[in-house]
């Protein structure tokens, strides 16, 4: 049990555009997330987003925070920082750093359109190798342009290695689609089983 | 050994080192009863190590000859110092207890036979002279050996998971809290002082950093966020400095701080630096004293707890500034542990509670993001006694990046248990109150089921209140 108004507060910085919108977007977050088993369990994840990335991770911060009756803490970063912030020398942000280690939850944000980069793999896998070591979620956005994808083509070694460690993925709405399409077949009669 | 105060005094000024000399003038004090000279004597080497000054033995000897000369029958080593100071006191307890019982003496034709018998009893209750009695063994067979370890009559401890770790604070304890500057230390020590009092507790509140009257507010703001069922009735302190108060806010305010004295005035004295003495501990003694003879006029029970706010202020008590070295604080700590199991020496027992500083290493290793709020035993600034004779320690760790929230920590719990985390407390310094709202709080709260549950409105983590 937490306050909601101490939870708002902590993450109002996320809500960057109309209210009524964000809701909405939450909305849709809670339903797509609520059927899928064992969500809970699963501390390093990857799920494709074509949706605003912020109600996402509102979402989630919520409920994490709910789940473990603490009002969490979180970093967001890039893939495009992130490499930046490792070859930065001495001019890197030790803060960041430590905080993309120990914060509670930490978001990667990987975009369909980025260029592929293997260093970014690497460092990514390590970053959530190290993290599930310390019992953090770890939370890899996979932003997309629709919600038909379901293949993250520039970071196909992150996901292999997700699938390997028997990580969450949480694809694409097009399974989704499929399913409700074999259910209407299914209501109208031209499907029996 | 056949000791005597004068060549006690004389081993004593004759000690190389001012510092050495300067403990054992100050345990002299504390311990003994000293006639005038004698206490002149030893304030005037005071005053000269104080100032830095060097000491001559033998002037000082002859500037006090009317009271050194032709008494002196031997010297005492400094290693046998503490054992003449222990026997002297043991021979002055005794005197005093055969003059309270020939005093006695001269009143028994007055009395009854059970007077007589509650006289005798109070007498050797009060006296410190246990003769050659072998102290008791502890491991005794009892009745019911369980029921005397429950802590029932506890003190509050005012957020219920912090008493989930440590319990409830119980007599004979000594607990510190401990926070960096501006971590709400004084808003959770009124919090202490005010549950408690309501509960029926005498607290004496020792504000050594802040008027009586402004503490006496913000618990008036506090006793208002207690019974307040909603938020407009809750009043902040910056209001009533900057007097934005409404008329209507005024007399309710007003109204509210009349409610409170009449419902604890007689079992909290906040008293202030104007109020007490407590240069010495001696003089500390004596506003203990007036303390419990206070409650137990007004409420028929002695003191059950005093709350030291804050404990490092002590440090500039009878002008020892100049030479503080550490070690006076640790003397009060050392004064303190002896009052919560030994109040005034009536084999009573009190909790303590010593309310102290974090020492700046510590409050920068709590701020990083890996141990955030995680404070260790050693954090405490002002005396490293405090983490030995602490019975629980309970930290606080101002979170920046949130309103209302501090971190709580307990690196030190010997009844209880020490958690994984800090314990995330909610905080309201503006109405000076301590854990959250309590006639407010269900109308702000949020589980988790009730966050995944099909019919929970998002729309309402927006505007705030569940509907």
């Amino acid at each position: 049990m937490l306050n909601i108004d101490l939870l708002k507060r902590k993450y109002k910085r996320l809500i960057t555009f109309d209210e009524n919108k964000f809701t909405n977007e939450l909305d849709l977050h809670s339903k797509r997330l609520a059927g899928i088993k064992d969500f809970n369990s699963y501390k390093s994840l990857i799920i494709y987003n074509h949706l605003n990335k912020n109600t996402l991770i509102y979402y989630l911060c919520f409920y994490y925070s709910l789940l473990d009756e603490k009002i969490k803490d979180f970093e967001a970063i890039t893939g495009q920082n992130l490499i930046d912030e490792y070859f930065a020398d001495k001019d890197r942000d030790l803060e960041l750093s430590t905080n993309l280690r120990y914060t509670d939850i930490l978001f990667i944000i990987v975009d369909q359109l980025d260029y592929k980069h293997d260093y970014l793999e690497t460092l990514v896998k390590n970053l959530v190798d190290f993290r599930t070591s310390q019992g953090l979620r770890t939370v890899l956005l996979y932003q997309t342009v629709s919600q038909s994808i379901t293949e993250a083509s520039n970071i196909q070694a992150v996901e292999t290695y997700f699938r390997n460690q028997n990580f969450l993925i949480v694809k694409g709405q097009q399974t989704t689609k499929q399913e409700d399409i074999v259910k209407k077949a299914k209501q109208q009669g031209r499907l029996l089983w | 050994m056949i000791t005597n105060l004068v060549s006690v005094l004389l081993s004593i000024i004759y000690i190389e080192d001012p510092k050495v000399m300067y403990k054992y003038l100050t345990l002299l004090q504390t311990s003994l009863k000293l006639n005038e000279v004698e206490t002149r004597i030893i304030r005037y080497a005071q005053d000269l190590i104080e100032r830095g000054e060097p000491i001559h033995s033998d002037g000082l000897k002859s500037k006090f000859s009317y009271y050194f000369d032709n008494k002196v029958t031997s010297s005492i080593s400094l290693s046998n110092l503490d054992f003449a100071i222990a026997e002297l006191r043991r021979e002055q307890e005794k005197k005093t207890l055969a003059e309270d019982l020939l005093t006695l003496g001269s009143k028994v034709g007055n009395l009854t036979q059970n007077e007589i018998e509650q006289k005798i009893q109070d007498i050797l209750k009060s006296s410190s002279f246990k003769g050659d009695t072998v102290p008791t063994n502890s491991l005794l067979k009892k009745d019911n050996a369980y029921e005397g370890l429950i802590a029932k009559d506890g003190l509050s401890l005012v957020v219920p998971e912090i008493e989930k770790y440590i319990g409830k604070a119980t007599k004979g304890e000594i607990l510190s809290i401990l926070a960096f500057t501006g971590s709400f230390k004084t808003v959770y020590a009124l919090n202490i002082a005010y549950e408690n009092a309501m509960n029926g507790h005498n607290v004496l509140y020792l504000g050594l950093e802040d008027t009586g009257d402004r503490l006496v507010s913000r618990l008036v703001l506090n006793h208002i966020a207690n019974t307040a069922t909603k938020e407009s009735e809750l009043i902040k302190s910056n209001d009533i400095r900057d007097d934005k108060l409404t008329p209507e806010q005024q007399e309710y305010y007003n109204n509210k701080h009349n409610e409170l004295v009449s419902l604890i005035s007689d079992n909290l004295l906040v008293w202030d630096t104007t109020d007490i003495e407590y240069k010495t501990f001696n003089d500390m003694t004596t506003t203990l004293r007036l303390a419990d003879t206070e409650f137990f006029n007004k409420t028929g029970k002695g003191l059950d707890a005093i709350i030291v706010d804050q404990l490092a202020l002590l440090k500039y008590a009878d002008n020892k500034k100049n030479q503080y070295d550490g070690g006076v604080m640790n003397d009060w700590v050392s004064y303190f542990r002896e009052q919560a199991l030994n109040f005034l020496n009536s084999t009573r027992q009190v909790t303590i509670f010593l309310v102290s500083q974090i020492n700046r290493e510590s409050f920068s290793q709590a701020s990083r993001p890996k141990s955030k709020g995680q404070y260790s035993t050693t954090a405490a600034s002002d005396s490293h006694e405090i983490e030995r004779t602490s019975a629980s320690m309970i930290t606080l760790y101002k979170d920046n990046e949130i309103d209302n929230l501090v971190l709580v920590n307990i690196p030190k719990a010997r009844y209880g248990q020490v958690p994984n985390r800090p314990l995330q407390v909610e905080v309201y310094g503006e109405y000076c109150h301590f854990g959250s709202l309590p006639n407010i709080r269900d109308k702000k709260t949020l589980t988790f089921s009730e966050y995944t549950a099909e019919d929970f409105s998002l729309k309402d983590l927006l505007t705030g209140d569940k509907k």
